[in-house]
């Protein structure tokens, strides 16, 4: 059974409801006659049945219409002169066709009209009570069975489509966590690309000029151009960017859509109706005037129903009192069955077609235009048949108010996907220039600053000015080796996040660790080929698993960046003008990238990376 | 003598200034602190001429320590010490009552100046054109003309405007065709009527105005 398979809290609350009220009906009918009392009372618990609309709908309406033709047999075999009974099983049988159109599938549904059919050829053959026998036989398989499963099936509908745009919501929300990390890890690649062989390649030079005993007049002059320029990156990472504003969502109306749905039915019900009140009012019912001024009539009833879908309670307002009219001066339309029609298409429509206290609102106007206005023989049981209609189109109202929020949802995450990718990237400049700010800023100043003292004591007191100098290679030689120490901490980030945007990936990196055998530079290249490569399995190979390895072969370290097949393949294939811009680095490196498919329909980046002699040699 | 007290929780920075400044035969430091409890601690007991305090510390920061020290009415000029000049708690800090700030790279020299202009009190405003830049980029769209500027007169509000310019008492005197000891009268003026510490603080009233 689909979707909600499950007996609830509630389903069962309603069952019992069920059987009490079968019990209640039975000492209250059928008080006179014992034998039949018991018979009744004892057939009561069968409605218990009713838990399992949910998990068994069809099961659940073939009891009960099974156990109330048994019991109209044996009432009329038994207990030939009792009272009409049933009224509790006739609206039990009605839920479990709604029931059935709203749990069950296939052509199965069809027994929402057979069964109930069943039910009133017996009842009407067994009891032959009031109405004739087409009258009765069609009121009970049009209201109890079709109606009923036909609602059924609308609320189904809407619950499915939910489901379906809840599914698209989380795939459309993984999608975008996906592309904004590979924007996010771009534009670290950018920024770094930019401010490592500037702001690195000048703090080296400062510490080695230093070691070297340069003049401290000069360090201190480059050590303020390089802040000079620190500065201008900062300012320009931390440039105020005016990130577009969310595209306010559009409040949603899902009245709008439904009376727009509902349009068409509107107008086919109520010429369906009108069409009935005039067959009825001119022949089955005692018609009190000339046929032309029942069919005038029919049609006044007629047409403000037909404009129910535009303004629900004017046109049921109007509709009730022409009913009331009608009635009144042309035929009574209590018990005649378009008069039932219209009731229940009235409640029906005011439940499905209005705001909640305008659904309110009509109910007490269908109660009181049937009830005054019409006139009613069983006021009680009117009074419930509209609510049972009028519940309906609540649940057919609501289901679709869930379905237009879920979509209007769906459209803000898509409209709202810009500006979310757009502040993500701002956010990462924004925590890159604070990394500079804070680590380069502080080595850099304290190298100007002491350069300075140094320069101004050069003349007289050289072991201050030594000790100064030393302090300056110290000072730019930590700022130095805590850009780099960032870098392997970087590539666990980096994983992370890419775990936390849904990619499954493996890594064995420690070799990136070995800090005394893995050169900055290598270290350095290294990571950017983690990140290219991790950053297009983001990108293209969505639903792929990933592996990440980096290893020590002698002097060189070997990188393996490696996804599956990725599981959708709506997506298209990246240009490789990434991979062709980092072969060159890593080629000016004496390193090798390669890349290519695998065989299971993955992908691969491989790069070979030699250590770089030259810093080698500079770190003695 | 100028006495001075170094508030820095990077020992090689306060080494640094102590070196670049004890160079100055004019000035003498008093003292050096870690953290900003520490600073409030040293200027309550040796109420020197000029506290250089960094804005970014670990504990109490330099802005808290600040206002600790303006909240107290101490005398002492302060001078925020920053690592980069576009720094909101240094704007902060401006409108919080100091009387300036330093960029820890500046050349000795001008460390030395600005260490004896802020001594020498209200006469002219430290880096105006670092000072202009700062306040362009925090204070954001001009507020209508504040209440309190009401107060001042005509004069005033040109004396205002053209500190918030960046000039100096003389330039004041050349622009407005006045003596300098006028614009001296003027600018205390203006101060004591806006309740300012200092002139930092007038340009980012006036910046903050729409004087300007």
């Amino acid at each position: 059974m689909p979707g909600s398979a499950r007996v609830t809290r509630g389903d069962l609350t309603i069952a019992l409801g069920f059987v009490l009220a079968a019990g209640a009906e039975a000492v209250v009918l059928h008080g006179d006659a014992p034998g039949l009392e018991a018979f009744a009372l004892g057939g009561a618990p069968v409605l218990l049945v009713l838990a399992l609309r949910r998990t068994r709908p069809v099961a659940t309406i073939s009891v009960i219409s099974a156990f109330a033709l048994f019991g109209t047999v044996m009432q009329t075999l038994l207990w030939p002169q009792a009272s009409d009974s049933g009224g509790v099983w006739m609206f039990a049988l009605l839920f479990a066709s709604y029931s059935l159109g709203a749990h069950a599938r296939g052509r199965v549904i069809a027994l929402g009209g057979l069964l109930p059919l069943l039910v009133a050829l017996t009842v009407d053959l067994n009891t032959m009570s009031g109405w004739g026998l087409v009258e009765g036989v069609f009121f009970v398989t049009a209201f109890v069975g079709i109606l009923p499963t036909v609602v059924g099936r609308l609320v189904r509908v809407r619950r499915e489509r939910l489901a379906v745009l809840e599914r698209q919501r989380a795939q459309i929300a993984h999608e975008q966590h996906r592309q904004r990390e590979a924007a996010v890890l771009d534009e670290r690649v950018r920024t770094t690309e930019r401010l490592q062989p500037l702001l690195l390649d000048g703090l080296r030079a400062l510490a080695e000029h230093a070691e070297q005993g340069a003049p401290p007049g000069e360090i201190e002059l480059s050590a303020r151009q390089l802040l000079t320029r620190t500065r201008e990156e900062v300012v320009a990472l931390t440039a105020r960017v005016d990130l577009p504003a969310d595209a306010e969502p559009p409040p949603v109306d899902h009245l709008e859509r439904v009376r727009a749905a509902a349009q068409p039915w509107s107008v086919i019900g109520a010429g369906t109706i009108a069409a009935g009140l005039a067959v009825e009012s001119t022949s089955a019912l005692t018609p009190t005037s000339a046929p032309w001024v029942a069919v005038v009539a029919s049609l006044a009833v007629g047409l403000p129903l037909a404009l129910v879908w535009w303004r629900p309670l004017p046109a049921l307002a109007v509709t009730w009192l022409a009913a009331a009219g009608f009635s009144r001066l042309i035929a009574p339309l209590d018990g005649a069955l378009s008069g039932t029609a219209l009731a229940l298409a009235a409640a029906f429509a005011c439940g499905a077609l209005s705001t909640r206290r305008g659904a309110i609102a009509g109910l007490v106007l269908c109660w009181v235009g049937q009830d005054v206005g019409v006139g009613a023989d069983d006021p009680f049981g009117v009074v419930m048949i509209i609510l049972v209609a009028w519940l309906g189109g609540v649940a057919v109202n609501e289901t679709s108010q869930l379905v237009e929020e879920s979509r209007a949802n769906n459209r803000i995450l898509v409209t709202q996907e810009a500006a979310a990718r757009r502040r993500a990237v701002v956010e990462e400049r924004l925590r890159l220039a604070r990394e500079v700010h804070d680590q380069l800023g502080h080595s850099l100043t304290v190298v100007a600053l002491q350069a300075g003292a140094a320069r101004r004591m050069s003349s007289t007191e050289p072991d201050r000015t030594r000790e100064a100098l030393l302090t300056i290679a110290h000072a730019a030689r930590a700022g130095l080796s805590a850009m780099q120490g960032d870098i392997s901490a970087d590539v666990d980030t980096l994983l992370d996040r890419s775990r936390a945007a849904g990619l499954e990936v493996s890594a064995d990196v420690a070799a990136l660790d070995s800090a005394g055998s893995v050169g900055p530079e290598q270290r350095l290249l290294a990571y950017r080929v983690v990140q290219e490569a991790v950053t297009n399995v983001l990108r293209h190979a969505p639903g792929a698993t990933a592996s990440v390895t980096v290893r020590r072969d002698g002097a060189d370290l070997c990188v393996v960046v490696a996804n599956s097949a990725p599981s959708g393949s709506d997506r298209e294939p990246g240009t490789g003008k990434g991979l062709a811009g980092l072969r060159q680095r890593v080629a000016d490196a004496a390193g090798t990238l390669t890349w290519g498919a695998r065989a299971d329909g993955g992908f691969e980046v491989r790069a070979v990376l030699p250590p770089a002699e030259r810093f080698v040699g500079a770190r003695r | 003598m100028i006495s001075v007290a170094i508030a820095d929780d990077q020992p090689l920075v306060r080494s640094g200034l102590r070196m670049i400044l004890e160079g100055e035969a004019d000035i003498e430091i008093v003292g050096e602190a870690a953290d900003g409890a520490a600073a409030v601690a040293l200027v309550t007991s040796t109420l020197p001429d000029v506290l250089l305090l960094d804005v970014q510390m670990p504990g109490v920061d330099g802005l808290e320590a600040l206002s600790q020290l303006t909240g107290a009415g101490v005398e002492t000029r302060v001078l925020m010490l920053t690592t980069f000049d576009l720094d909101e708690y240094v704007y902060r800090a401006m409108r919080a009552g100091a009387s300036g700030f330093l960029l820890k790279d500046m050349p000795g020299e001008d460390i030395a100046v600005a260490v004896r202009q802020a001594a020498r009190g209200t006469d002219a405003l430290l880096a105006p054109a670092l000072t202009r830049r700062l306040v362009d980029r925090y204070t954001g769209a001009p507020q209508p003309m504040s209440p309190a500027l009401d107060a001042l007169t005509a004069r005033e509000l040109d004396v205002l405007r053209l500190i918030a310019r960046g000039l100096s008492n003389a330039e004041i005197a050349r622009e407005l065709f006045i003596g300098e000891t006028t614009v001296k009268t003027h600018v205390a003026r203006v101060l004591m009527k806006l309740g300012l510490r200092d002139r930092v603080q007038a340009v980012v009233v006036a910046y903050e105005s729409g004087l300007t």
